[in-house]
C-alpha cells in the first residue's frame, strides 16, 4: 500500500463519513470498499467484557461511607475566654480522655514469602516464583493491595484471583493475598480501612494521598524484595 | 467502481444490554431510573443505571485502558461521580451519553496518570479470556480469539482521542451527533479521525498478518 492509496482511502472514507444519509460515494475499488466493511464489523463485534463480579456492591457500600466531616477552624480568641479558662482545661482533658478511650484500633499487615509450601525465614532471599502472602484483620470495609516498586498495582482484594475467601475473625474479617512474585522487584502489601471508591493515581504514593485526603486510614506493610 | 452506502456500523454481536434486562411498559429502559431520581432516590437511580450500562461502561473502559484493575477503578469512579452529580443532568439526551461523558473524561485522567509511569502494568490476558466468545466452533474461536487480540492491540496504537472516536462510532454504533456531545468536538473532527483511523487500523492488522 503507497502513500498515494492510503490518501485515497482516506479521502474516500472521509466523503463516505461526511454523506448525507443514504447518499453514494464511489469507492477507489470494490476490494477497498469490503476491506473496510470488514474492519467496520469486526470492531463492531468485538466480543462483551462483563463487568466484574461483586464491583457494583463495593461501589454501593462506598456511596454508604459517611463523608468525613471538615477539621473545625480554630476560633479567634475573645476576653471572655480567660474568665472560662479553668473550664475549658478540664473540658479538654475530658474530650481527650473520651477520644483516647475511642482511638480507632491500629492495624497490622502479616506479610510472609512462601516457597512452595515452606515460610522463608528472615535471613532468607526471596525469589521470583515466590509466594507473596499478606493478611489483615479489618473491622469493616477496606481493601487490602499488592504494589510491586511502590509504582505498580499488583493486585488488590477483594477483586484479584489470588485473594483468599473473606473469613470471619472475631469481629472482624481477614482479608488476605498469596500471589506469586512474577518477576524482580520490591513488593508491598498496603490496606485501606474504610470503603472509599479509590481511584487509581498509577502509584503507591499518590493512592495513599488520595485514600487519606478521603478520610481514610492507611497501613503500609513491610516491603519484599524477589530476586 | 459501483457507489456505496456510508459505512455504517452493522449492530454489535452483543445485544444492547439496555434491551436485555427487560424494558419498562413505556419501552424506555431509563425511565425507572428517572422516575427514582425525580423522587430523589439517587442512591437507587445509580443502581438502576450500573445494571442498565455497567457492561457498556466496563468494556469501553476495558479497551480504552488494556488494563482490568484500572478499568473497574474508573468503572467505580464513574457511578461513584454519577451519584454525587446526577442532581445536575438537565434531561438534554440520555442518561448514557451522560455516563459516556463521565466515563472519557475520568479514562483520559487516568491514561494521563499511568502515562507518568515509566512502565505500563502488565498486560492482563485474562480480560481476552473472560470475554464473552459465542463461536462454537473451536478451530474458529482460535482464530477469532487472535484477531480480536490482533485488533485490541492495534487500537491501543491509537492515540486516545481517537481510540475513543473509534470505539463510539463502531463497538457502540452511535452517530456524529451524539459521540460529538460525550466528546465535545466537532462532528467534522470526529469524522476525520475515523478517516484517518481505520486505514491505520488496516495496515496495523496487516502487520499483525491478520487479512480482512
Amino acid at each position: 500500500v503507497t502513500p498515494d492509496d492510503r490518501k485515497a482511502d482516506e479521502a474516500w472514507l472521509l466523503a463516505r463519513e461526511t454523506a448525507e444519509d443514504g447518499a453514494a460515494v464511489a469507492a477507489p475499488s470494490e476490494e477497498t470498499r469490503r476491506v473496510y466493511e470488514a474492519l467496520a464489523a469486526e470492531l463492531a463485534q468485538l466480543p462483551a467484557v462483563p463487568a466484574p463480579a461483586g464491583w457494583r456492591d463495593r461501589m454501593l457500600a462506598a456511596l454508604d461511607e459517611p463523608v468525613p466531616a471538615p477539621a473545625p477552624r480554630p476560633r479567634p480568641t475573645r476576653r471572655w475566654s480567660l474568665i472560662a479558662a479553668p473550664l475549658a482545661m478540664a473540658a479538654a482533658v475530658l474530650l481527650i480522655w473520651r477520644l483516647s478511650a475511642d482511638r480507632p484500633q491500629q492495624i497490622a499487615i502479616e506479610v510472609e514469602v512462601r516457597a512452595g509450601d515452606v515460610v522463608r525465614r528472615s535471613g532468607e532471599t526471596p525469589a521470583v516464583g515466590d509466594l507473596f502472602v499478606a493478611r489483615v484483620l479489618l473491622p469493616g470495609a477496606g481493601e487490602l493491595r499488592v504494589y510491586r516498586n511502590d509504582s505498580q498495582l499488583f493486585a488488590r482484594c477483594p477483586g484479584h484471583k489470588a485473594c483468599l475467601p473473606v473469613r470471619r475473625v472475631g469481629d472482624r474479617d481477614e482479608h488476605a493475598i498469596e500471589i506469586p512474585m512474577t518477576s524482580k522487584g520490591d513488593y508491598r502489601a498496603i490496606v485501606i480501612d474504610g470503603a472509599i471508591g479509590l481511584g487509581l493515581t498509577g502509584t503507591l504514593d499518590g493512592d495513599v494521598r488520595d485514600a487519606k485526603e478521603r478520610g481514610a486510614r492507611v497501613f503500609i506493610g513491610k516491603s519484599i524484595s524477589a530476586r | 467502481v459501483a457507489p456505496s452506502d456510508p459505512i455504517v456500523p452493522p449492530p454489535s454481536r452483543a445485544p444492547d444490554p439496555s434491551l436485555s434486562r427487560g424494558d419498562p411498559p413505556d419501552g424506555d429502559p431509563e425511565r425507572p431510573a428517572l422516575d427514582a431520581l425525580a423522587r430523589g432516590d439517587r442512591k437507587l437511580a445509580v443502581a438502576l443505571l450500573a445494571g442498565l450500562y455497567e457492561d457498556v461502561v466496563y468494556a469501553y473502559c476495558h479497551r480504552m485502558l488494556r488494563d482490568p484493575l484500572r478499568a473497574e477503578d474508573v468503572l467505580q469512579q464513574v457511578f461513584l461521580q454519577a451519584h454525587r452529580d446526577l442532581g445536575d443532568f438537565a434531561g438534554r439526551g440520555s442518561l448514557r451519553g451522560w455516563l459516556l461523558g463521565i466515563t472519557n473524561n475520568r479514562c483520559l485522567d487516568a491514561i494521563k496518570a499511568s502515562k507518568r509511569l515509566a512502565r505500563r502494568m502488565e498486560d492482563d490476558v485474562s480480560a481476552v479470556e473472560n470475554a464473552v466468545d459465542e463461536s462454537p466452533d473451536p478451530l474458529e474461536r482460535v482464530d477469532q480469539g487472535r484477531r480480536v487480540r490482533a485488533l485490541e492491540g492495534c487500537l491501543d496504537e491509537l492515540s486516545p482521542e481517537v481510540r475513543m472516536t473509534v470505539l463510539l462510532r463502531f463497538q457502540l454504533g452511535l452517530s456524529y451527533a451524539e459521540i460529538g456531545a460525550i466528546l465535545d468536538a466537532r462532528a467534522g473532527t470526529l469524522q476525520q479521525r475515523v478517516a484517518r483511523a481505520l486505514p491505520a487500523l488496516k495496515a496495523c492488522l496487516e502487520r499483525k498478518g491478520v487479512a480482512l
